[in-house]
């Protein structure tokens, strides 16, 4: 922990090596986060970077925790709220733009058979499901399910009633209960027979 | 229902997590453009803005300037609509009074109808001379002796004008009058005159020489606003501690003479700062120091720019120059980049270690306070050189560290005279 004190105070001094070591480190999170908001992979990198740009040229207002143990959650939490603002203004951007196309294979980490295999073919078929909801009500699960938001807070970073947020959400956890159900029935079918 | 909706949140919570999604596109190189972008971006609005504030601050200058200037034309104005109305009476230059029978020319045998302006003073050569400043007129209607007050007059369209001055010496029986006026003609009178102009010429430059029996012609132009180009070794030390190699100062300035004796002046000025400071008083806040690493001392080499504003009044004037202080503020400080050499001890371990800053810390406003003395020699009309000490204690700290460094040195400068 006392490392990542270092890091952060080298980003604050604009340090390139630090800042690097941090970009690299907390990418993969960052990565995650955003491509659940934005439709296309290579737009997700795009706010990532630009997200990052925004967390290196802020980072002297972050208060890290006395406690030296909790400074990663509260940084991943104060990061997450730059990555998610940043990805949301793009979606602003985008609002006219359709978002066509099937997402490619390859942004997909290759999948072994281990353990946890079946798992996370489950994680990416939701995540993929997730994407194929309609941008306002993707953004309103997102925010609500996945990163803890309450509908007050999601109706003011998105600018919708709180009416709005719960409705959006009622029918995006609709439309993902009936895939899970589908699959349900497709997978007892395939035992079965 | 094969979900109920705590298992639906938790099941999508834990794929949001750790659905497998290739992260092992970074691109570090796109960050860092993007952060240099910022960077320039973000000095280009604080360049911006110091740019804003220089601008106010000249604007401030150039408004009082323009208003002194205009208040003094005013008072030209009105001093020449003044004189205006003190015309002389009657006759003209074919028959300027005769001083051939009077002994000693004098006030009492010179008549004017219109009252006008008249001084005496001594001449060089210890008589007494009569000057008279006659203003534009359009008739100077009489000059009569007091004696013969037919015979005084100068003629139709001739005129007089403001820098007209006319002096009588009182020697003798030989009497000369020139009189000069913005044509630059020349007026004299004499003996054989007989009441009229015995000559009149174009005046040459010789005519402004000081001389006897010779009506002076003042063209001593008012210059109120001048340049200064000046530069000099800079010493700095933090709390007087000892002192590191010299640095530099260049700049340039533009003065207003407010009046003979005070005048303001605004600068642009770059310097290169070098100084030493025991670790006690560094600020380590924006340091990149690990913890638990102790700064004996640090060597510091500083770039900025820094813009000037300072009152100077001129208190002892010779003929060749004049001694002058001034006193002001550096209005703005903009530090661009710093080189901090550290003497560090880690676990009782000595070591060196080397950093460089650059634009960490905002521009600073009203940070320092500047003295200075100095002696300014006239070249010509326009051009003087200058030589001055100054000293410049700090109201702000300075850079990432923000040490409290004091700066004196020397400047030498050049300035002419532009309006």
């Amino acid at each position: 922990m006392e490392s990542l004190h270092i890091l952060i105070k080298g980003c604050i001094a604009r340090d390139h090596k630090c800042q690097r070591a941090f970009y690299e480190n907390y990418y993969g999170f960052a990565l995650k986060t955003v491509f659940r908001y934005i439709y296309k992979y290579d737009k997700a990198t795009d706010v990532v970077n630009d997200s990052f740009v925004k967390i290196f040229n802020s980072l002297e207002k972050f208060q890290p925790s006395k406690e030296k143990s909790d400074t990663e959650k509260i940084l991943m939490g104060w990061m997450k709220r730059i990555l998610i603002n940043t990805a949301i203004d793009e979606l602003r951007k985008q609002q006219t733009l359709p978002e066509i196309g099937e997402l490619p294979e390859y942004i997909w980490e290759e999948i072994d058979r281990s353990q946890n295999a079946d798992q996370k073919v489950l994680y990416k078929e939701l995540i993929c499901e997730i994407k194929r909801l309609p941008p306002s009500y993707r953004t309103v699960f997102n925010l609500f399910v996945i990163d803890g938001f309450s509908h007050n807070e999601i109706a003011g970073i998105l600018g919708i009633s709180d009416g709005t947020s719960k409705s959006a959400l009622a029918k995006a956890k609709a439309q993902l209960k009936k895939f899970l159900e589908n699959r349900f029935l497709e997978r007892s079918y395939a035992l079965h027979k | 229902m094969l979900y109920t909706n705590d298992d639906l949140n938790n099941l999508f919570k834990k794929a949001g997590k750790n659905y497998p999604l290739k992260t092992d596109n970074s691109n570090w190189d796109d960050v860092a453009a993007k952060l240099n972008k910022s960077a320039s971006e973000s000095f280009a609005s604080k360049s911006l803005k110091v740019l804003k504030y220089t601008m106010v601050i000249l604007l401030a200058g150039g408004s009082l300037i323009f208003y002194r200037f205009r208040s003094a034309s005013d008072f030209d104005q009105n001093e020449r609509k003044k004189n205006n109305n003190k015309t002389v009476a009657n006759d003209t230059r074919k028959n300027l009074p005769s001083y051939s029978n009077t002994t000693k020319p004098s006030l009492g045998n010179v008549q004017f109808t219109n009252p006008i302006q008249s001084d005496v003073e001594k001449g060089k050569s210890g008589q007494a001379v009569y000057t008279f400043n006659l203003t534009p007129v359009n008739k100077l209607n009489s000059i009569a002796p007091a004696k013969e007050p037919q015979s005084a007059s100068l003629s139709n369209e001739q005129s007089l004008n403001s820098n007209e001055s006319l002096k009588l010496p009182s020697s003798e029986k030989q009497e000369t009058q020139v009189l000069n006026d913005s044509r630059n003609e020349k007026v004299e009178s004499g003996d054989q005159a007989n009441g009229s102009l015995s000559k009149i010429t174009k005046a040459d430059s010789k005519l402004n020489e000081p001389a006897d029996g010779t009506i002076r012609l003042n063209q001593n132009r008012d210059y109120r606003i001048y340049g200064t180009l000046f530069g000099g070794p800079e010493f700095s030390t933090v709390k007087f501690q000892q002192l590191d190699k010299p640095g530099y100062k260049i700049g340039v300035s533009l003065g207003y003479r407010m009046n003979k004796n005070v005048s303001l002046e605004v600068g642009l000025q770059r310097e290169h700062l070098n100084f030493y400071s025991s670790g006690d008083y560094l600020d380590t806040t924006l340091l990149r120091i690990k913890p638990n690493t102790q700064i004996e001392d640090v060597t510091v080499s500083s770039k900025l720019t820094s813009v000037p504003v300072s009152l100077r009044y001129n208190f002892s004037s010779t003929s060749k120059g004049h001694f002058y202080a001034s006193a002001g503020v550096n209005a703005v400080i903009i530090t661009h980049s710093e080189q901090y050499q550290y003497s560090i001890s880690k676990d009782g371990v000595p070591a060196n270690i080397s950093r460089s800053y650059s634009a960490l810390t905002s521009s600073k406003y009203f940070s320092g306070v500047n003295f200075s003395a100095g002696f300014e020699r006239d070249l010509s009309k326009c051009w003087s050189v200058k030589i001055e000490s100054y000293y410049q204690t700090p109201v702000n700290n300075l850079g990432v560290g923000k040490l409290p460094v004091t700066s004196f040195g020397i400047n030498v400068g050049i300035s002419k005279n532009l309006k």
